[in-house]
């Protein structure tokens, strides 16, 4: 049996083991939570939050099962923080949690510098701002709408993918946050086309192309990346070619328009990623 | 037409397939339209055409072409005629009887996929192949037999890097088959030609971890080589933790074998999997919150304890 098996089954079942036993504890408390009092409550998650924290530091703190320690106490942190808003209803902005929270485990993302924790605190900040634009609709002064919201949200996105691919070895953390990007700035580009306003978002959607063209065409080749641009593209012609075509109706027209254009889209795509994919085999 | 090889990433298959596919959805829609409108009235002129584009597309697909347009049209044109094929079907037997609409449906795509050469359409056929065989097994009331059968054929396949689309779709339908509860399927059969069938969720639960244990267990002899007491110590708690915890076998089993034949499509699906399925889990409002509580300490133990074993045994490093 080969050591990358071993390591495999190592790492399933340690994950699979801590994964089980934290979250059936929480399911455990949660069953007779009512029936506990304040005192009671938090000495369980003091508990919790300590032993952890202590068990994550002993030994060598690069191994893997002391990782995903520092995994679960970074997330145990965060229920901490729930715990007292809850228990002294302290009144707080919902997005103020994620934000304490975020802040709170960003010492301990950045001395461990392992993917699952950068996950983490990437999301905890995509929740803080989508949570601080539900409640105030803007910042300081500056009222923004759903387009510019999300646009925000995007660049901050952009700006840590970009720092990720230039500065960092992970490969997983730029295509989880360009995927979430293609997601969002395709989703509002359609959205201003279909209510016919804020047309911005054809630049921005343009920009966000001529980035990605260069990270990961120009500069490194990633496949993957091109690819959802790719599908993003398709996806995004086909919706505005129907919506647009809808107007004169003629299904049969339409029909072959909009078959022609997806094989042709889809076509051109796949000969340019097999040219690369050729090219980058050559060299 | 494209031949897609096993060494072409899954995301340019699927860029692939998605192009394909939607160009047949629109092509479907005009030629459908344009036949029923314009040329005939007559239901057979889908099967005539719908035959047609299939053998014509078939034809071309023996060729090389490489001309890109070309290949994703041909593909598209496939499905189309296999869409206006199945319409035919449907519109002609769906009130004789379903089985037959079934079992024609299998003939059909047995052949396509025999014959067409590309690996996003035979990808399309078995899955549809696979889909009408459970569902017309299933309507002989021997639907507990479907998902061990399934499965053992997909590890087969899989282990031997038998890298084809039946494996691939075979795997797909298993872990999106609790998902989609075979009973309502059954039963959606059942109101439609009456047939009584054997849908008893506790025995069809026990027989199916009963029978996907031992299948773990012939999966980790066979990929890790460890002694046939370990593995079936294993197996019998992957079996324990699938009867409360459905389709969590399925899920960990597909990513074992990803990662034995270094495929990350497969891998990735059976992690996403498996944090789904324990996720419905969490959701199951049928199940309180205590057993929830016990069932997963219970199985997180159970895991630490084999790794534990395993450690000491030295099978495994830290």
């Amino acid at each position: 049996m080969s050591k990358k098996i071993r390591n495999f089954i190592n790492l399933v079942l340690l994950n699979y083991g801590i994964l089980s036993v934290v979250i059936g504890s929480v399911f455990f408390f949660a069953y007779n939570w009512n029936s506990l009092n304040k005192w009671h409550k938090f000495f369980i998650a003091n508990m919790l939050l300590i032993s952890t924290f202590i068990f994550s530091i002993i030994g060598n703190i690069k191994s893997v099962k002391n990782r995903i320690l520092t995994c679960g106490f970074s997330v145990l942190v965060g229920v901490y923080i729930a715990l007292i808003g809850q228990v002294y209803h302290s009144g707080a902005d919902t997005y103020q949690l994620f934000l304490i929270w975020g802040l709170l485990i960003l010492p301990i993302v950045l001395s461990q510098n392992i993917t699952p924790l950068w996950l983490l605190e990437i999301t905890l900040l995509n929740i803080t701002l989508i949570l601080y634009y539900r409640t105030f609709f803007g910042f300081g002064f500056v009222t923004l709408n759903f387009y510019s919201g999300f646009t925000i949200l995007a660049v901050v996105n952009s700006a840590i993918m970009t720092t990720f691919s230039l500065k960092s070895n992970s490969t997983i953390i730029p295509k989880v946050l360009n995927l979430l990007n293609n997601i969002i700035i395709t989703v509002i580009l359609l959205s201003s086309i279909i209510n016919d306003e804020y047309y911005y978002t054809i630049i921005l959607y343009i920009l966000w192309l001529a980035g990605n063209f260069y990270l990961f065409r120009v500069r490194s080749v990633e496949l993957f990346q091109l690819s959802m641009c790719l599908i993003s593209i398709l996806t995004a012609s086909m919706i505005i070619s129907f919506i647009k075509l809808s107007d004169n109706f003629d299904l049969i027209a339409n029909s072959l328009i909009l078959g022609i254009l997806a094989i042709s889209i889809s076509s051109f795509g796949v000969k340019w990623l097999k040219q690369i994919n050729k090219g980058e085999s050559n060299d | 037409m494209i031949k897609e090889n096993s060494e072409t990433p899954w995301y340019i298959k699927f860029f692939v397939g998605l192009g394909g596919w939607l160009g047949a959805l629109f092509l479907i829609a005009f030629t459908t339209t344009l036949l029923s409108d314009y040329l005939f009235s007559d239901s057979n002129s889908f099967l005539i055409i719908g035959f047609l584009l299939s053998v014509v597309t078939i034809l071309l697909s023996k060729k090389e072409i490489n001309n890109n347009f070309l290949n994703q049209f041909i593909l598209a044109l496939f499905l189309t005629g296999e869409g206006l094929v199945f319409y035919w079907i449907f519109s002609e037997f769906f009130d004789v009887n379903f089985r037959v609409v079934l079992f024609i449906i299998l003939i059909f795509q047995g052949a396509s996929y025999y014959f067409i050469n590309n690996y996003a359409a035979k990808f399309v056929t078995s899955l549809v192949a696979i889909l009408s065989l459970c569902l017309l097994i299933g309507s002989y009331g021997l639907s507990f037999t479907l998902l061990p059968i399934l499965f053992a054929v997909s590890i087969i396949l899989l282990i031997n890097k038998i890298n084809n689309p039946i494996s691939f779709s075979i795997t797909i339908l298993l872990l999106i088959s609790p998902f989609i509860k075979l009973e309502i399927w059954m039963d959606i059969i059942d109101e439609i030609d009456g047939s009584i069938f054997f849908t008893d969720p506790v025995i069809y639960n026990i027989l199916l971890s009963g029978i996907l244990s031992i299948l773990f267990a012939i999966l980790l002899k066979r990929l890790i080589k460890i002694s046939l007491l370990n593995s079936l110590l294993i197996a019998i708690a992957a079996g324990f933790i699938n009867y409360f915890i459905p389709g969590i076998t399925i899920a960990i089993t597909v990513m074992f074998i990803g990662f034995f034949l270094s495929n990350k499509f497969l891998t990735g699906l059976g992690i996403i999997s498996s944090i789904f399925y324990v996720s419905c889990y969490y959701y199951d409002l049928e199940v309180s919150l205590i057993s929830k509580s016990v069932i997963l300490i219970i199985s997180g133990f159970i895991s630490l304890l084999s790794r534990w074993i395993l450690l000491k045994k030295g099978v495994i490093n830290d």
